[in-house]
Formats: structure tokens, sequence, C-alpha cells
């Protein structure tokens, strides 16, 4: 690699042989060490994760048992009963309430918290997830309760009379 | 008679400021790398709009797949082989030293107790690739209490997070935290994805 000249030895003959210099060139070729330090550069990429996961914090009541549950009107109780193939219902009180279907979009159950909890002064919302709904129903909830700012609410279990007061409603619908 | 210069092309590029560079970004990622072991299925979680963070370190999983099982992931190996010490008096597995190592390394588990000596004896390429039936937590027989009860124990400080697939059922879920309510765990987290959210 004796590409540099000096111009004074270049092209002088001694018996038609070109005197090579003989200084050592100083380069070093750096071409493996930027493919290994590139293979490596590619491996560290691909096994990097920067998104850490997201958490949604949920506090459940220390006591399960009911009796320090606190007594409130049925007016301003709203259920929610997310069922089987993404299906939501929903009524307010427990007496003969009626029943309405929702779904998980932006003007279905969004809309629905922010009216009630608009109409309905210290609304507590019951969530009672049937036995067919998934853990993402619930997610979504817990969601949009937290997007609509309801301060109140619960997740217990389903009810005979929650069951009944569906039934009715299918039977009907 | 005159010298004529030939224009000669220096052949390669000067590759320093190259290699500066690679390394450089190698260092970066290098930092930035964690290395997660593997769950023990695949779950899809689902999407909220939380925004709190996970921590790093210790933390208590429990991941519960479409089909409704339970399997328990914890880091901190050390307190791993605490774990795995307690779990081998309680259950009278008569692990081996060398089993309780193989626990400790371990990054998931859903075995039943009674199958927790061989599970930990497979191969690892048949562990990464079965699918294990899962953690039992019937009423009579709950050994996730068993396993989140001591893993408490031995790690007062973890976060008890719940990393469910989107399809899984809500019963499992209701077990999973009744299992953690009786346990006095009422404060715990569930893994969202954010950027699921919100994509109209």
């Amino acid at each position: 690699m004796g590409e540099i000249s000096n111009g004074h030895e270049y092209g002088k003959k001694n018996d038609g042989v070109v005197k090579k210099s003989n200084k050592a060139t100083p380069r070093v070729d750096m071409t493996p060490v930027v493919d290994l330090s590139f293979l490596l550069l590619t491996f560290f990429m691909l096994t990097t994760t920067f998104i850490k996961p997201q958490v949604m914090d949920l506090v459940l009541p220390e006591d399960k048992t009911e009796i320090n549950q606190p007594m409130v009107n049925e007016e301003r109780v709203l259920s929610l009963v997310p069922d089987g193939n993404n299906k939501l219902y929903w009524f307010i009180g427990i007496t003969d309430p009626e029943v309405h279907e929702t779904d998980y979009s932006e003007t279905g159950i969004r809309h629905l918290l922010l009216e009630q909890n608009k109409a309905v002064n210290k609304i507590v919302v019951l969530i009672k997830p049937n036995k067919d709904s998934t853990y993402e129903n619930l997610v979504n909830i817990l969601d949009e309760l937290e997007i609509t700012e309801v301060a109140r609410y619960a997740l217990v279990d389903i009810t005979e009379e929650d069951l009944n007061i569906l039934k009715t409603y299918m039977g009907k619908g | 008679m005159a010298i004529r210069k030939t224009p000669r092309y220096k052949h390669g590029i000067d590759m320093t400021p190259m290699v500066d560079l690679g390394f450089l970004l190698v260092s970066f990622f290098m930092m930035m790398t964690q290395f997660t072991p593997p769950d023990p299925v695949q779950v899809s979680i689902p999407g909220s709009t939380a925004d709190s963070k996970l921590p790093d370190t210790n933390v208590i999983t429990v991941l519960i797949s479409k089909e409704g099982s339970a399997y328990f992931m914890m880091d901190r190996k050390k307190v791993l082989r605490s774990l795995g010490k307690i779990l081998n008096a309680r259950w009278r597995l008569a692990l081996t030293g060398d089993e309780l190592d193989l626990f400790s390394h371990q990054a998931g588990f859903g075995v039943p107790a009674s199958g927790l000596k061989d599970f930990l004896n497979l191969p690892d390429e048949v562990k990464k690739n079965t699918v294990f039936p899962g953690i039992p937590m019937d009423p009579g027989n709950n050994e996730l209490s068993e396993w989140l009860k001591y893993a408490k124990a031995a790690n007062p400080e973890a976060r008890v997070v719940i990393k469910g697939d989107r399809l899984a059922p809500y019963p499992v879920i209701k077990k999973v935290m009744d299992t953690m309510q009786d346990l006095d765990i009422n404060r715990f987290s569930l893994i969202t994805d954010r950027s699921k959210k919100n994509k109209g």
C-alpha cells in the first residue's frame, strides 16, 4: 500500500527498477472494526425495549365483608354489567330499573358516564361483571371511569337480582 | 525532463470517525438494554390510558393467559432462591441445591407443586416451548395464594401486578383478585398498553 509518494524518489530509475520506499504505512484498516461495532450495534438495537409497560393502579377495599359498606340511595347507583361478546348493559337503581344497552366506544360508555355524572349528584358506579365478560371489558370500564373522573366506583359480584333484571330485559328484547 | 506526476487516489476512507460513532451507539444501546426473560405464555395486554410506569425491580407478576391459567413470575434471583427454599420446605419437594439454583434462574412458573421438581429438571428448550398448565387456584387447593404469600414474605417491598390477556375470562381475574385480597394485598396494578388506546 505504498500510495504515498514524496516526489524525490518517485520515477527515479535505477537500472530500470523503481526503488520502493521502505517506510512502514501508519494506516490500520478499520473496516473489520466497523463491521464488528455495527454487528454489536444491531444486536443491542434489536434487544432493547424502550417502552416500559404502563400500569393501572387499583386499590381494593381491605374488608371484603359487606358490613362496612355504606348505604346509598338507589337513585344514585349506576350499575354497569359487562357481558359476553363485548356487550354492556346499564341501569340505575335496583327496583324495576330500565335496562339499556351501550358499548365501549367513546359515544357509548364515556358519553353515558359523563352525562350521568353531571345529572346525578355524587353518583356511585357499581361494576358487576357477568361471568362471560373478559379482562379487557373490566380494564376498559376502569379506564373510562378514570377518564370521566367518576370518583366513587366499586367492583362487586353480580347478584341473583341483577341477573333477573337482565333476564327480564333480554326476554323483552 | 519534467517528472510527470501521476494523479493517484488514496484508496480506503478513514474509518476512525465511523468506529467512534459505532462504538458510541453500541455503548448507548448496551446501557439501555435489560434482558427481560420471556413470559411463560404469550399474552396480548389490553389498552388503557393509564400512564404510570412499572418499576424496574421488585415486581411480582401474575400472568393470566387467554385460557384462564395463572403463572407466577418474580425478579431478583436472590429473593427467588429464598422463596424456593421456603416452598421446598412447605411442600416437601426435596429439592437439591442444584434444583434450587435452577429455581432461582427460572423466569416464570406454571406448574402445580407436585410437578415442580420434574419441571425444574426439564431441558431449557422444552421449558421454553411448552405451555404449562398454570398454577392451581381452586378453593381447596389454592397454590397461587401460597406462592404470593411466601413471595411477599421473601420480599415485602415487592409490588404485585396482574398481566392478563385481553380475552382472559373475568371469573379467573376475580379469583386472582380475591386471592390477593385474602392475603391483604389490596394495592396492585394491572399492566396495560397505552399505545393500543385512542387509535382513532
